[in-house]
């Protein structure tokens, strides 16, 4: 988790975002809906996003998980995380911790996206305030920084 | 959540003892995402669920000759990761995109997709189109059938309670041989089909003839996927031409038997269904001639 | 110089320092790293968890509620029904209709009837499901149009009609005698669900002393402090309400919800003597919580020849459910806004908002105004076809502009954009040469480009009183707080407030903070809804940093040893407007303040002017200051699937000024795509009274896959009412895309489909009535 490993015995019905949440107190990870259609409970699992709220805690046993307090820190922001500030694409938050994350694997994977694959990473993240534009041109500019080129 | 107990298996063999032990009220979970909710709801009560998805065992994309086999818990990420230049590869890489969403596709498999069984899983449809096996494997051996037969009803197969999915395989397309999926949903992603369509045409020598067709729809009487074998057989020796594409697509409209609910009537499905499968057969047609 | 001037004179200075810059938002850094607590990080472990017994049917008596088969399980701490409520049995935002906790009767799917409290909340959830409730079903009345025949099923015992109101201006019937042209068409808009991504929650304890504490998702403390407090049966002062990070809000989280949440938290709190919490789930949430009106519109519209619109009669109906919630002050706006933003010299309207036994419509962003502008903008496009002219020509033609009067009669000033927000629009969407070519597309796919028009009166207007009460701060760091009821919920308009006393006292903005709002330390100030946290509540601003500016001048006129007439501030500098060199920092001010005990903590009022106008026909000043907009959606139709793919959408908007230029371009953009969703395919639909689909899975709001190009066009033309003539920007941008889509497809088809969402169902099934 975030770099650290933890031994935990879970109950069979808690869920990964139940362990994140209650047991590890990561409250960055939000739970929507709970039946996987919006994405706010997003981690990265084994280097792809999940939907927390779908994968039993003993699932996610052995796996690498990043979460959104893994990401960057008050001194050395992740670029996205930069970028979003930058552009003012956070309005409520309750989709940032996701959208960064959804953001920061796709840059991790494909450090050269173009907008349409950005769209199509966060595409599993539902976000009501902000129409989706800014947090895409944020991840843009978070890829041309990270790659050296203007976006 | 309601309660139920978790088994983790350390290897196939003791997933399949377990569940020969545990014949009642025990279900296998892998990718968790139809299950789960489902779960939740209340729409499926279970005691045991056996985990499946740390058995890499059946995680696997082989060609084998001439078959291409797809281990039962390969997730639609691996699918989609396989850069597989061939025509089935394409088909494949074509449904993955369209399927849930990059959440979804991460965890959910092959294997849970199908024995979902209903017509919101986008890749039987496909996998019918393709006339592909199941494998399915139990502590007393294993065996095969055509995945037209393993779908019995709505949310019903044919697996047996110690029976675990294993594999789906099928045949390479050859050169003579085009595929097509359509999907028509509300919006653009994440989103469950109202209509799918999956077409699979083989022509002879000539290239002007079919030699065979497959065509499986995500509805065609009822509200699970099915072969339309009535128009697969009209199809049969028939030039691969404009006139040909319209009297298939009249006699499918004529085969539909779909319902009203309060996302789309049985009208605009019915439609649908015709202008999907009218564009796939041109699909394939176009493809073909390319060649 | 008065305050008065003094605010003119900030409004109308040329280069601002702050306002007009688009700097970050206050709270960017913590959402960028997910430090923000909301309700349900908050909880403490050893909170209960509550959850709902709701009504499985849409309306009935309750012959018999049993509670003993929950109350008996295991590790349930209490279960309540409305037996047990101290205090009054009430939870209405508007009109008493509405009960906390159903007894006798049930009159829509989903209301409360008890609740159930547990330390599990799975042992919850199954205990909620053990309570018994026998039903005695009634009929049920499901269209608002029934709902107003004399026989029908009545909701209530005192008839189904919510509200009543009508615009008489001059005479209709005139008005078509002079008509060469006539046009009668009716149209329907769907339920919208507001979705915010956090769905509704509440949270209460007992303190020491006895008091409720309510910490909770919500956009209005003090209405919840206030129907808390009647539940309990206490004073309001023994209850405090503090707002956590929102996740959203857009309407739900400022009328009966939040209510809802924290008063039955409060009730098992103070039952049990533990902390309590009400999360509730998405499903629970999109069938309980309120949504936007249906309305059913019909339209009759006449004209001369050339082009001039002579009357306009409307017949206005909405679907408010089973309980009123804000609707009667959504069919006032709509009513008001009927006939779009056009010239007309002679109007009726008559508008209801009708009770049914559907689930509950209240506040949603736009309040009536989306729903009007979609017939008013069809109607045009109809009107244009009809008379074979250009709808652009026809707007232009009739268009509101300064001098002209609105359907009430109020003359427009001059701080009216419309105009050059069309003219805008148009060309930066290449109107004419689309329009013209779009036409022509023959084949499966055919383009269409449209456009839609509008007029958004700010802030409450005829709706009630509309004040402020803003704090602000300066600490002895000189850290400067800017502390308000009014709800920051991802609007920015928290954030815009702190720039705008930014402004006003000559500071940057990094020594700007934002408290929580909260009544202990706030003073009550009125609702944040209809987009008037930056107009009303930027003006209180103002007025709050222009007392502290006083006292800051004032001492650094006694350290600098001058006239402090002649003192300025500037980035945090005070100086001599005649001696550059004769300067002072605001931090060493502030310093001097603190050792001399001179206060700097100021209250700002703010209290619009009434809106006055005559009841009757609605005919006077009914809005201090309007919103004006313009929007082109171009489309690509599929004619065989009736499959609708927005390409672009071009938006042109009056703001009258952009506190914050980025964050005007957010409400924009974020507007414009839950208006798309409100075109094409969101509809939450009641089968017999029953939410058919109350999951993510099956109602379906637009995805990052789904947005088309937008662009933001930003006019300015100061307002009479807003700090620095800001006009509201929080609401307009949902009002229009659904209408420009409609006329995009019907240029696109050549049919038209009067019903919103524009389906590919509809699309499809409209386009082939006319080839036929």
């Amino acid at each position: 988790m975030n770099g650290k490993d933890h031994a935990l015995i879970v109950d069979s019905t808690e869920r990964l975002l139940d362990v994140l949440r209650d047991r590890l107190n990561l409250k960055g990870v939000k739970e929507g809906c709970g039946t996987g259609d919006c994405g706010a409970c997003t981690v990265i699992m084994d280097g792809h996003l999940v939907n927390s709220c779908l994968v039993l805690a003993v699932q996610a046993r052995d796996k690498r998980i990043t979460t959104i307090e893994g990401v960057g820190t008050r001194e050395k922001l992740h670029p996205v995380q930069k970028a979003i500030m930058k552009y003012n694409a956070a309005q409520c938050g309750f989709c940032i911790p996701a959208m960064v994350l959804a953001g920061k694997n796709l840059l991790d994977h494909n450090p050269t996206p173009s907008r349409e694959e950005i769209k199509e990473a966060i595409s599993g993240v539902l976000c009501r305030c902000t129409g989706y534009y800014k947090l895409v041109t944020s991840i843009q500019e978070a890829a041309g920084e990270m790659s050296g080129v203007k976006a | 959540m309601p309660g139920f107990n978790v088994y983790v298996p350390l290897s196939l063999d003791d997933a399949l003892r377990y569940l020969e032990g545990n014949p009642t009220d025990t279900l296998p979970i892998a990718g968790s995402t139809d299950l789960l909710p489902r779960i939740k709801r209340k729409q499926v009560s279970v005691r045991n669920l056996v985990d499946l998805s740390g058995l890499t065992v059946l995680k696997y994309i082989k060609r084998d000759q001439t078959k291409i086999r797809i281990g039962a818990l390969s997730t639609i990420a691996d699918l989609e990761e396989q850069r597989d230049d061939s025509a089935s590869g394409r088909l494949l890489n074509d449904v993955t995109k369209k399927f849930g969403s990059p959440n979804i596709r991460s965890v959910a498999t092959v294997g849970g997709n199908i024995c979902a069984a209903s017509s919101s899983e986008d890749l039987i449809p496909v996998f019918l189109a393709l006339d592909a096996e199941v494998r399915a494997v139990s502590r007393n051996g294993a065996r095969e059938m055509p995945l037209k037969e393993f779908i019995a009803a709505k949310r019903k197969t044919a697996l047996q309670p110690d029976e675990i999915l294993a594999e789906i395989s099928f045949s390479e397309l050859n050169a003579r041989s085009a595929c097509s999926f359509q999907k028509l949903g509300i919006r653009n992603t994440l989103i469950i089909a109202l209509v799918s369509v999956a077409v699979l045409l083989e022509v002879d020598e000539t290239r002007s003839n079919i030699k065979s067709a497959r065509i499986a729809l995500n509805r065609l009487r009822g509200k699970i996927p099915q072969r339309a074998e009535s128009v697969e057989e009209e199809l049969l020796g028939q030039r691969l031409n404009e006139q040909t594409i319209r009297n298939a697509t009249e006699m499918l409209g004529d085969e539909l038997m779909l319902t009203s609910d309060f996302r789309a009537s049985a009208e605009y499905r019915h439609e649908a269904a015709k202008v999907l499968f009218r564009r796939a057969l041109a699909e394939c047609q176009a493809s073909i001639i390319r060649k | 110089m008065t305050q008065t001037e003094l605010v003119r004179k900030l409004r109308e200075a040329d280069s601002y320092v702050v306002v007009g810059k688009s700097v970050q938002r206050l709270d960017a850094l913590d959402k960028v790293l997910g430090l923000p607590l909301y309700t349900s990080d908050l909880a403490p472990k050893d909170a209960l968890k509550v959850k709902v017994v709701r009504s499985t049917v849409p309306h009935a008596l309750i012959k018999r509620i049993d509670t003993e088969p929950a109350k008996r399980m295991p590790g349930v701490s209490a279960v309540l029904t409305a037996q047990d409520i101290p205090g009054l049995n009430e939870a209405f935002a508007l009109l008493p209709d509405r009960p906390l906790l159903a007894s006798t009767k049930v009159r829509c799917h989903g209301e409360a009837i008890a609740i159930v409290a547990a330390h599990d909340t799975q042992i919850a959830e199954d205990a909620a499901g053990r309570v018994i409730v026998q039903y005695e079903p009634l009929p049920s009345v499901f269209s608002p149009v029934e709902a107003m025949k004399p026989d029908s099923v009545r909701v209530h015992d005192g008839g189904n009609v919510a509200k009543y109101l009508r615009v008489r201006k001059g005479d209709v019937n005139e008005g078509f005698r002079q008509a060469d042209v006539t046009i009668e068409n009716t149209y329907k808009t769907q339920f919208q669900d507001p979705v915010p991504m956090e769905p509704e929650v509440g949270m209460a304890w007992v303190e020491k002393d006895g008091s409720i504490t309510c910490v909770g998702s919500m956009q209005t403390p003090y209405y919840v402090q206030t129907g808390v407090a009647k539940v309990l049966g206490v004073s309001p002062d023994k209850v405090r309400v503090i707002q956590a990070t929102t996740g959203g809000a857009f309407g739900p989280k400022s009328d009966e919800m939040p209510v809802d949440t924290c008063a039955l938290s409060a009730l098992v709190a103070q039952k049990t003597g533990k902390p309590a919490i009400l999360a509730y789930t998405r499903q629970e949430s999109l069938i309980a919580h309120t949504k936007r009106h249906p309305f059913v519109i019909t339209l009759k519209t006449g004209a001369k020849n050339d082009g001039r619109l002579t009357a306009s009669e409307a017949l206005v109906v909405s679907d408010t459910g089973a309980y009123a919630s804000l609707g009667p002050l959504v069919i006032i706006r709509a009513c008001f806004h009927a006939t779009g933003p056009y010239v007309i010299p002679h109007v009726k309207t008559d508008a209801y908002c009708m009770y049914t036994n559907n689930t509950m419509a209240g506040s949603f962003r736009g309040f009536g105004s989306p729903q009007v502008h979609f017939a008013a903008e069809c109607q045009m496009d109809e009107l244009a076809r009809k008379l074979d002219v250009d709808p652009l020509d026809l707007r232009l033609k009739n268009m509101l502009r300064p001098g002209t009067l609105t359907a009430t009669s109020q003359v427009v000033d001059d701080a009216c954009g419309l105009e050059e927000c069309t003219k805008r629009a148009i060309e930066a969407s290449g109107w004419h040469a689309k329009r013209a070519e779009f036409g022509r597309d023959q084949g499966v796919f055919r383009r269409g480009i449209g456009i839609a028009l509008m007029y958004h009166g700010n802030s409450l207007g005829p709706e009630g009183n509309d004040y402020a009460y803003v704090h602000i701060l300066v600490k002895p760091d000189a850290k400067v707080v800017v502390r308000t009821a009014l709800t920051e919920y991802g609007t920015g308009a928290s954030s815009g407030l702190a720039q705008i006393a930014a402004e006003t006292l000559g500071l940057p903005i990094d020594l700007f903070e934002l408290d929580r709002p909260d009544t202990a330390t706030c003073h009550e100030t009125g609702p944040t809804v209809a987009s008037r946290v930056i107009v009303t509540g930027g003006r209180a601003t103002q007025l709050a940093a222009l007392k502290v500016r006083e006292k800051i001048l004032t001492v650094a006129g006694e350290l600098l040893q001058c006239d402090r007439s002649k003192l300025r501030i500037k980035d945090g500098i005070i100086h001599h407007s005649d001696d550059p060199l004769r300067t002072i920092t605001f931090r060493k001010v502030v310093e001097e303040c603190y050792k001399k005990n001179v206060s700097l903590n100021e209250t700002g009022f703010y209290s619009a002017p009434k809106c006055d106008f005559e009841q009757e026909n609605s005919q006077g000043t009914t809005y201090l200051q309007y919103t004006y907009g313009a929007v082109v959606a171009e489309i690509q139709v599929d004619i065989e699937l009736g499959v609708v793919k927005p390409l672009k959408i071009t938006t042109a908007y009056d703001v009258g000024r952009a506190i914050n230029p980025l964050s005007v371009e957010g409400q924009i953009e974020g507007g414009t795509v839950q208006a798309l969703g409100y075109g094409l395919t969101e509809q939450l639909i009641h089968v017999n009274g029953i939410v058919a689909n109350p999951t993510l899975g099956d109602y379906y709001i637009p995805t990052s896959l789904d947005i088309p190009e937008i662009q933001t066009i930003i006019v300015e033309y100061p307002g009479a009412v807003g700090p620095f003539g800001a006009k509201a920007m929080g609401e307009p941008p949902v009002d229009l895309p659904a209408a420009a889509l409609a006329n995009a497809i019907t240029h696109a088809t050549g049919s038209r489909v009067f019903e919103l969402p524009l389906t590919a169902e509809r699309v499809l099934f409209a386009t082939k009535e006319k080839r036929l």
